[in-house]
This record gives C-alpha cells, structure tokens and sequence, in this order.
C-alpha cells in the first residue's frame, strides 16, 4: 500500500498535522495528560486517521479501521456478557433461591441455545433443526400478524382518507390525478430521450405542486393516495404500459423520482451532520478553538 | 476549462466542505431556527403530562456512537425537558452501544436539574432480544427488568415502583439510528399495547417514518441535526444541535453551488458537442 504515493502523502501529512497540534496542545496546557486528556488525543488521532482515507487509501486508515471493528465487538462482548448472560441466567440459575420449577423459563431457552450451537459440531448440527424450528415458528407466528396489523391495515386508512372525503381532499385530488396524467400523456407522444422531457419535466411540475401544498397547507394527503395508485401501475407489468397506462405509470415513476430525491436530500444532511460532530470534537475538545 | 470542472477530484471538494463547515463553526453567523409540527408535538406530549402525579417517560435509547451528533442532543433535551416539568424519566437501550451514550446524557443532565438517581430518574441499561423484550415488557414490567443497570430491583426503586407495564408510562420516546421505530416499537408496541409514541431519528431514516406520522401510529418526529436544533429551541437552550445548524446551512450552500455548477458545465459541454457532430455532418456532406 505504501508503494502509492497518494497513500505515503496521505500518511505523512495526516500523521505530521496530529503530532504537530497535539504537542501544540500539549505545550500550551489545553489538554493534560491525564485520563481524560489521553482520550481526547486519541479520539483526534482516530478521527483523522480515518479521515485520511478521503485522501487515499493508506495504513492509518487501515489501522483505526481495524481498531474500530475490534473495539465495538469486544465492547459489544463485554456487555452482553456482564449484563445479559450473567445477570439474566448464570445468576439466576446458580446462585439464587429459585426453585426448579420457577428456573423452567430460563432453562428450555438456554438449551435451544445450546442446541443452535451444535451447528458448528457436524455430527450433532442436525440438534439445531430443532432450535430453528423453534425460532422460524415463533417469529411467523408474532411478526405477520403484526406487520399485517401495523404495515399494511394501518396504513391504508390514512391512504384512501382523502378519497373517501374524510379530510375535504377530494375534488383536489380529482384534480390533481386528472392534471398529472394529462402532462404524462402529452410529455410521453412528444417523445424524448433520456435528458428528454420525460426525465425532468415531470418531476419538476410534481415539486411545483407539492410546494403549492406545502404553502397552501391543502391537498398533501390527496397527492399521497395519487403517488401510491401511480406507483402501483409502474409495478404492474402484466398490462403493457402504453396509453393511458402508459401515462398513470409515468406519474409514478415521476413520484419515485421524488421520493428517492428527498431520500438522498436526507442522506446528504444526515452525512454532513456527522462531519460536523466530528469537527465540534477536533476544534473544540481537541483544539480548543470554539468559544462554548 | 469546461472540461477540468467536468473532471474535477473529488478531494477538492471535501476540502471545500472542510472549509465551508470549519469558517461557520469559528465565525458562527446566528441563523433563525423555527420548530416544525412534529417537534412541537413531541414538546407538547411531553409539556401536557406535567404536574400528573408519578408523569413518567420512557426513553429508549436505540442508536450507536455512529449517530451520536444527531441523536444525542435531543436525548438531552427530553431529559432536560422532563426534569426542568418534575417529570420522571426511565431509559432503556436496545442497541448494546447505546449504554455509554445514554448514562452521558443522564449524568449531565441530572447533575446541571439536580436530580436523585432512583427517585427521579433511572436507567435500565441494555437487554438483548428487541421484540421479545418488548412483549415482555408490555406484559409485566418488573419481570422483563428485574433490576436496573446498577443492580437495583426495579419494583422497589421511586421512580419505576409504579410501572407494572409498558402501557402505564406516560409517553414513549425512542431514539433510533436504524429500524427499531418501525421494526419493533411501532409494530409490537404502538398497535399491540396502544402506547402513545414519538420518535427521534438520523436524518437518513426520516423519510422512512412519515408514512407513522400520517398513520398517527407515531405522534411526532425529531429528524436529525435539524429536528435536534429545533427541540433545543424549544426547550431554550444552545447545545451542540443548535450550533451545528451554521456549518450544516454552509455545507449545504456549497453542496448546492456544486451541483449548479455541474449541471450548468454539463449543459454547456453537450450544446457545444452537439454543434460539433452537426457541423462535422454538413462537412462531410459538402
């Protein structure tokens, strides 16, 4: 890796900025080398060792990403150790006053759990049939009604209220399906390639009117029952999609268009925000260049 | 040159990035923040359970250091919140990472409000098993946790003694970085016990939440950096979300210009390459 240039560069100049600083701020009495002030020194070594990556791929990178896995797995260990296997059975079984018969929903679990194991034991992994069986029919059993329930029956209220008037929505939406699909069909028999009208007008006049909503607090539910109907016929490929199927499936496609702009919208921000976590730690608790 | 900005590195805008957010963070440039409806409904849930005898809140905290800047500071605005109304707060973890996070903001918090540990407020540290100890717990409380994360019998502490089930506390509020909202709380809990729940979520898992929201299976949403910043509005204090609001709005600005500049480059370059192959055919057809 070190034959690289990028990755020697990337080394040397993220290794020399962390020793530089941290000896600046050492030297100047911001950061003690107690318990705590070692932390901040190495969570800043950390931080920039894996930022060393936007650079290049480089060893740094390799070791604070390696440290990390190992780290979150021991923590993790620790913990469900101390706090779920102890606490939760081997106290209970072996060092309390409960009787047999009280210990009985402890012990069939814990010998499923065995019994799981036995997979990594060839000659005994047909036993973990048995645990599995157990966990397939349990979790069918609790999670599809359930999701059932809350995914799906749940949903499809507030979905079909604006069409059915509950919320006064009704002639918008009339509105609104009639309007899309009209430009759809016109936008589609004028043709277009993949930067043609069909790849940004569409959507573009979706947002206009998701943004007359937004403003005119109308109408948002309604747009909602028009996405998921449009959605539905793109999905639907047992009927050529041309005419006005054509034109309805075009909607929907505009719709996941949206919808996969907002979600990149939020990854972008959701990104940004953890840079910015990082960078209140570097100037703040490790450079002390923030006023708090 | 239209060329070189097609084909810029990559690293030259992370640096623009890194610089963008550095000079909003040490030239900060106060920026208005306004609360949306589902913060405040997440506030006013919390504000309308105020002066009930024993008003306890449940927090799960379900999120790893991974999503510390974005979840973290609303944790601590929901238990300052709850103890600035004398309102008992009781945390829990479904994801193992979450304990260190969650006795931070428990620690800071109730040493700044000066509360009593057991008597306002408790934590009852990481279980294993999501949906089943949400089952269990909807069931019979002091037997899904018999003690606290520091040994303590939960049926004898102040603060939990009153609890029998899930649906006794007040209000539900989870934290979560991945699919715990929808996957576990929303389905087990919300439907099956018809707890009343709000939640806190990563920025990237937001839009995966507003369906809940329309449903009312979820009574109001803090998205990320930003819904932190607003509920620290709220609750009238600066932390960490509110100051992170100036880099995040210079980030996007640069995030914004780039793409302008790209899109704006890439029209150019395909009108002029256009131009090209017409009068490359008039050429070879005179």
């Amino acid at each position: 890796m070190m034959h690289n240039p990028g990755s020697r560069t990337a080394t040397f100049v993220f290794a020399g900025i962390f020793l530089a600083l941290s000896i600046w701020q050492l030297a100047a009495g911001h950061i003690a080398l107690t318990v705590d002030g070692l932390g901040v020194l190495t969570g800043a070594g950390l931080t920039l060792a894996l930022f060393s990556f936007l650079y290049d791929d480089n060893p740094l990178f390799k070791i604070a990403e390696h440290l990390y896995v190992g780290v979150a797995a021991a923590y993790g260990l620790a913990l469900v150790w101390f706090q779920v296997i102890l606490a939760d059975l081997v106290n209970p079984i072996f060092f309390s006053t409960a009787t047999i018969r009280q210990l009985w929903v402890l012990i069939v679990p814990s010998v499923l759990g065995i019994l799981l194991i036995m997979r990594i034991v060839p000659k005994f992994s047909w036993l973990s049939r048995i645990s599995f069986s157990y966990v397939v029919g349990f979790g069918a059993g609790i999670s599809i009604p359930a999701y059932i329930a809350s995914q799906l029956l749940e949903q499809v209220h507030p979905t079909l209220a604006p069409a059915l008037g509950w919320d006064g929505g009704d002639k918008f939406i009339l509105i609104a399906a009639i309007v899309l699909i009209a430009v759809a069909y016109l936008v589609s028999r004028r043709g277009g390639g993949d930067l043609g009208m069909n790849s940004w007008f569409g959507p573009t006049l979706l947002s206009v009117v998701f943004l007359i909503c937004y403003f005119q607090g109308v109408g948002a539910a309604s747009l909602v029952l028009v996405g998921v109907a449009a959605v539905l016929f793109y999905f639907f490929f047992s009927v050529e999609h041309t005419g006005a199927v054509g034109a309805i499936s075009r909607v929907g496609i505009w719709f996941l268009m949206i919808a996969f702009g907002a979600s990149f919208g939020f990854t972008v921000m959701a990104r940004i925000s953890l840079l910015i976590g990082r960078m209140q730690f570097l100037l703040g608790d490790w450079l002390h260049l923030l006023k708090i | 040159m239209i060329q070189k900005l097609l084909n810029i590195d990559r690293r030259w805008i992370f640096l623009f990035i890194f610089v963008g957010v550095a000079a909003a963070m040490l030239f900060p440039l106060p920026l208005p923040i306004r609360p949306s409806s589902d913060v405040k409904n997440v506030y006013n849930t919390i504000e309308s359970i105020k002066g009930k005898p024993n008003a306890t809140v449940l927090l799960s905290f379900d999120y790893g250091p991974g999503s510390e800047p974005e979840l973290q500071p609303t944790a601590i605005s929901i238990i300052r919140q709850c103890f600035r109304n004398n309102i008992k707060v009781v945390g829990m973890a479904l994801w193992p990472d979450a304990v260190g996070l969650a006795q931070a903001a428990f620690d800071s918090v109730s040493r700044a409000e000066g509360k009593e540990y057991g008597k306002d407020w408790t934590f009852l540290g990481y279980k294993t098993g999501s949906v089943t100890l949400i089952l269990n717990m909807g069931e019979d409380f002091h037997g899904a946790f018999n003690v606290d994360y520091r040994g303590n019998k939960t049926s004898e502490m102040p603060v939990t003694q009153h609890i029998a089930k899930l649906g006794s506390f007040d209000y539900v509020v989870t934290l979560a970085a991945g699919k715990t909202i929808d996957g576990v709380w929303v389905t087990y809990a919300v439907d099956r016990y018809r707890i009343k729940l709000g939640g806190a979520t990563t920025a990237v898992t937001s839009p995966d939440m507003f369906p809940y929201l329309q449903s009312g299976q979820l009574n109001g949403l803090v998205s990320g950096l930003a819904g932190a910043a607003e509920y620290e509005t709220l609750v009238r204090t600066q932390g960490s979300a509110t100051r992170g609001m100036q880099p995040q709005s210079a980030a996007h600005l640069i995030i914004i210009i780039s793409i302008i500049i790209g899109n704006t480059m890439y029209f150019v370059q395909r009108r002029r390459d256009r131009r090209q192959s017409v009068s490359g055919n008039e050429g070879t057809r005179s």
